[in-house]
């Protein structure tokens, strides 16, 4: 059993103060076992906070970050699946499904999880799961102006993913529960 | 002597001294067994001879005292009989004179006058002025302090208070106020007397000495303020105008400490606040080592708490204008001719600020006296140095943030000139600690005069302070606050939220551009989000536009500065944000049209590497292909720029990937159904140029082409990356396949697949797991989609695989 969250898009200092207290609640250090964040975490500040909260990060440059050590894309393995983190800005249109799962095609992942909208997102395309976290800060953005802050959290046994929605919804934190199975590889 | 003892020999003295009483005392116990009262009498005066000891440090002297006391309670009991016996209380008065030595012939009177007042035989007021008129006798401090001691505490319980059973015949509370008063005097004297005893070496033991003494002297005042009669009148004219006295004569610094402290602490709160005139006015005159900001800190303590206990006597303190008296006293301790030492009245008004507090809670402009009153004390002394004083200081500066919300704070219009008083450092960072306060509490400061008022408070932060060097580790994090503050100046009004950020970068710009590098970007973004509130939130369409172009401007300004900076990736990301606003939001195709022509020109001459330009590009293109404000002509300009950038970057996959990109720029989403026919003025139709997509398809290919012949050359002929480009391109063909791009038909795609499986066919390739992987899912993705049943299905079965 594997706790990970997804977490990004926080975009501290230029469009947030920080990240929600009720989130901050939620993310107590040493219960979590990877971070994967797609980026735009914009401050040295949010990564430390990161690194308090869980020392495993994989995180990937997004289009406001100046962090060079960030890559373009990560691959992981966890449980059965294969994950892949990318911010997105990359693909056009920007937040299509059918374009990210050209891109999840490319890395070879089970999962995807990327950013850039600011739209929470967990869903099952063709054999394989998009997942985007949203913004954690709720950031404004004009892809989507009316962002509330959220993240993922996934629970990763074998070949089974549970993925918790968190989303902060007038200062009332509400979860959903999904449930995904690695679908055995088809062979043609 | 005494000064050269040790421990040891103390202790064995004492022993010595103890044995002494011990067999003395059974001897006199004998006696008394014995009825014989004259022998009793004489062991027992040289029992209480023992304390004529000048070698006990006051510590063994109080341990053979208790042991003496316990003694003479048996010869109490024995008084008593005798007086059953028929001798009268007077007679023993004068028998015990008979003893030789004054000081064992003041305890017995002592302990006979107690039994004496006790009977009732004579008045109790007699027998207490002789008492404490005779111990005059004994002038030796230590052993004049224990005896009066003695005479305290035995005529405890016997003073003629208003209610005792002494009053009346015995006297009135005003002669066991005088009683006591002498004695407190006398004690004092003996007390001051000790200090001048020591020589200079061994002044700070002798100190020390007294202070375990202290406790004997104020005593005394303890019992008076135990005096059930004492009413305020009594006190204000009878005891504090003696005590006072008494205080200031002394001339001695500690005894003026500890019991300033002893007055403070003994008597009731509503006394002191009828003589707040008297307690105060005598700190001047106190002497130069006694720490006068401890006795006003406690007085205001107690002053608080009473306050604090009972809200109907803040009436009280307004009519004896307390605040006033207060304030004044601490700036006159100030001034006083000896320097007060800077963490004293820092200390001082720390404790003036949290009675404020107490007392006043709602009244700031009374805050803002007392930091008034801390600046004007101090000014001459800044920067304050004194780590001590330092401290405190930035203790009193955060009792406000403490006691209020920041925007409250923000109204103390001296708060800055006392922050002035640090050290620049010290300065910086009670500004952070300013910013953070304001984060944690999420506080909004909408007005122009508060966000005037807290870039003041926070100077520091916003420009360069002299004598301050920037801390490398710590700069861009304090950056960061300022940076984050910018969110908080938030006005429900647009345009005053608008003046607040011009106000906020006007502010900025005197940072220099290591500063504005972090604070002008939230800057804009606080804008862009204002340009859709605004278009939201305005009815008249005309009147929107020209806000949001005013708006849009000033971001366009904010840009440029930044890439000025510089901070070109950054400062284009702006442009590309800003002209998403003004395509998507306002509606304003000019404006957009010119930030990206700002984003270029950017790119073209700013951009640092090859790597930075990828990303670039790659949000170019991501932007434009939302924008749908502009006409045919303007955006084929753009789009060609864009395209013609990809075919520059340096790396051929690179190139490849961003024609890949461009292509969709030729190929722009259809409106969700939703939005049906309600689409907004300005807004053009979706460009679906099936033509120009393939165009771009096609220049990918040819330089995934080229790469494997350049690959070729330089006989790196077993690289894949040229394939994994194919399979990728046809990737892109399978998109536009699927959203039914009509170039895109199924023979097209049939030879490019046939193609790509040449080329898969490849040993090398065949060795490469990505790019295996890569191309089984995209076989992978087309069995699923014949497998649909769908419409799309029908066009992938003549497919071959």
């Amino acid at each position: 059993m594997v706790l990970v969250l997804c977490i990004g898009d926080l975009h501290i200092p230029h469009r947030a103060v920080d990240l929600p207290q009720k989130f901050k609640q939620l993310l107590v250090p040493g219960k979590i076992h990877y971070i994967l964040s797609p980026g735009n975490l914009c401050s040295q500040e949010v990564l430390e906070y990161f690194k308090s909260v869980c020392s495993n990060t994989h995180i990937t440059k997004g289009d406001f970050d100046d962090d060079s050590s960030f890559a373009d894309n990560e691959v992981l393995e966890l449980g059965d699946f294969r994950i892949g983190v990318c911010h997105g800005h990359q693909v056009v249109p920007c937040g299509d499904t059918d374009a990210l799962a050209l891109l999840q095609r490319r890395l070879n992942v089970d999962i995807l999880v990327s950013g850039h909208t600011h739209e929470f997102m967990a869903m099952q395309h063709e054999d394989r799961i998009l997942i985007n976290p949203g913004s954690a800060t709720g950031a404004f953005s004009s892809l989507n102006p009316s962002a509330h802050p959220s993240f993922v959290l996934m629970d990763i046994n074998g070949s089974k993913a549970s993925v918790y929605l968190y989303n902060l919804i007038e200062e009332e934190v509400r979860v959903e529960k999904m449930e995904f199975t690695k679908a055995a590889s088809k062979l043609i | 002597m005494v000064e050269a003892m040790g421990l040891e020999e103390q202790a064995r003295l004492l022993q010595e001294a103890g044995n002494a009483v011990k067999r003395n005392a059974f001897f006199m116990k004998k006696a008394m067994d014995e009825d014989n009262l004259r022998e009793a009498l004489r062991y027992s005066a040289t029992l209480l001879g023992e304390l004529r000891t000048p070698t006990l440090t006051p510590q063994r002297y109080y341990e053979l005292y208790m042991q003496a006391f316990n003694e003479l309670t048996h010869l109490q009991a024995f008084f008593r009989e005798e007086r059953r016996k028929g001798r009268s209380y007077a007679d023993l008065y004068e028998l015990v004179q008979h003893a030789g030595n004054v000081l064992p012939r003041l305890y017995l009177l002592c302990t006979v006058g107690s039994c004496y007042i006790r009977s009732k035989e004579a008045p109790a007021k007699s027998v207490l002025k002789d008492l404490v008129e005779m111990c005059k006798g004994v002038q030796h401090p230590i052993r004049g302090l224990f005896l009066r001691s003695y005479l305290c505490q035995v005529s405890r319980g016997l003073l003629p208070d208003v209610g005792s059973e002494f009053e009346g015949d015995g006297g009135s509370i005003s002669d066991a106020i005088e009683f006591l008063l002498i004695n407190f005097a006398e004690m004092n004297k003996l007390w001051c007397r000790m200090q001048h005893h020591a020589s200079g070496r061994d002044r700070d033991r002798r100190e020390q000495e007294r202070q375990q003494l202290a406790d004997l002297v104020g005593r005394n005042l303890t019992y008076v303020s135990q005096l059930d009669g004492l009413d305020f009148a009594l006190y204000q004219e009878g005891v504090l105008a003696r005590v006072m006295d008494q205080i200031v004569s002394c001339k001695d610094a500690i005894a003026q400490q500890y019991l300033m402290q002893c007055v403070i602490q003994g008597f009731p709160d509503d006394f002191h606040l009828g003589t707040l005139d008297s307690l105060l006015g005598i700190l001047p005159d106190l002497q130069s080592g006694v720490q006068v900001h401890v006795v006003v800190s406690s007085l205001l303590d107690r002053l608080a708490r009473f306050a604090a206990s009972d809200k109907a006597v803040v009436d009280t303190f307004n009519q004896v204008d307390a605040f006033g008296k207060l304030t004044r006293a601490a700036a006159k301790v100030t001034e006083s001719e000896n320097e007060v030492p800077s963490g004293d009245v820092v200390a001082m008004h720390a404790a003036l600020l949290s009675f404020t507090g107490a007392v006043y809670p709602d009244r700031l402009d009374l805050v803002n006296k007392v930091l008034t009153s801390a600046y004007q004390a101090l000014e001459k002394q800044a920067p304050i140095k004194d780590a001590k004083a330092e401290k405190l200081l930035v203790q009193l500066l955060s009792t406000p943030l403490d006691n209020y919300d920041v925007v409250t704070v923000l109204e103390l219009a001296n708060y800055p000139s006392v922050m002035s008083l640090l050290r620049p450092a010290k300065r910086k960072e009670m500004a952070v600690k300013i910013c953070q306060t304001i984060l944690r509490q999420r506080t909004l400061v909408s007005s122009m005069e508060k966000v005037e008022m807290l870039l003041d408070f926070i100077s520091p932060l916003v420009r360069d302070t002299e004598g301050l060097e920037d801390d490398d580790e710590f700069f861009e994090e304090e950056q960061n606050l300022l940076a984050r503050l910018v969110h908080q100046l938030v006005s429900q009004d647009t345009d005053e939220h608008f003046e607040l950020l011009r106000a906020a970068r006007d502010r900025f710009n005197a940072g220099g551009p290591k500063r504005l590098r972090h604070t002008l970007a939230p800057l804009a973004f606080a804008a862009l989000r204002l340009v859709r509130t605004i278009k939201e939130g305005t009815a008249d369409s005309k009147k929107a536009d020209g806000a949001c172009k005013t708006v849009l401007q000033w971001i366009h300004g904010v840009a440029a500065q930044l890439a000025e900076v510089p901070a070109a990736e950054i400062a284009l990301q702006l442009y590309l944000q800003a002209a998403h606003a003004a395509s998507e939001v306002a509606c304003l195709e000019l404006i957009a049209y010119e930030f990206f022509e700002q984003a270029f020109i950017l790119y073209e001459e700013a951009i640092p590497d090859s790597k930075a330009e990828v990303t670039a590009l790659q949000s170019i293109v991501g932007v434009l292909h939302r924008c749908r404000v502009f006409t045919a002509e303007s955006r084929d300009t753009l789009v060609h720029k864009a395209t013609g950038y990809s075919a520059k970057l340096l790396k051929k996959p690179d190139q490849c990937r961003a024609v890949c990109a461009c292509s969709h720029l030729f190929w722009q989403e259809l409106p969700a159904e939703e939005e049906g026919d309600d689409v907004a003025e300005g807004v053009q139709p979706p460009v679906r140029d099936a033509d120009n997509v393939m165009v771009c398809l096609k220049r990918a290919l040819k330089i995934a082409n080229s790469a494997q012949q350049q690959l070729a050359v330089v006989l790196k002929g077993d690289h894949t990356t040229p394939v994994m480009l194919f399979v990728e391109i046809l990737n892109h063909y399978l998109f536009y396949f699927e959203q039914g791009n009509p170039s895109i038909t199924t023979s097209v795609l049939q030879s490019l697949l046939e193609l790509v499986a040449n080329e898969m066919a490849n040993e090398n390739c065949q060795k490469d797991e990505a790019l295996l992987a890569f191309y089984n899912s995209t076989r992978n993705h087309i069995a699923i989609q014949k497998d649909k049943g769908d419409e799309l299905a029908q066009k992938f079965s003549s497919l071959q695989l």
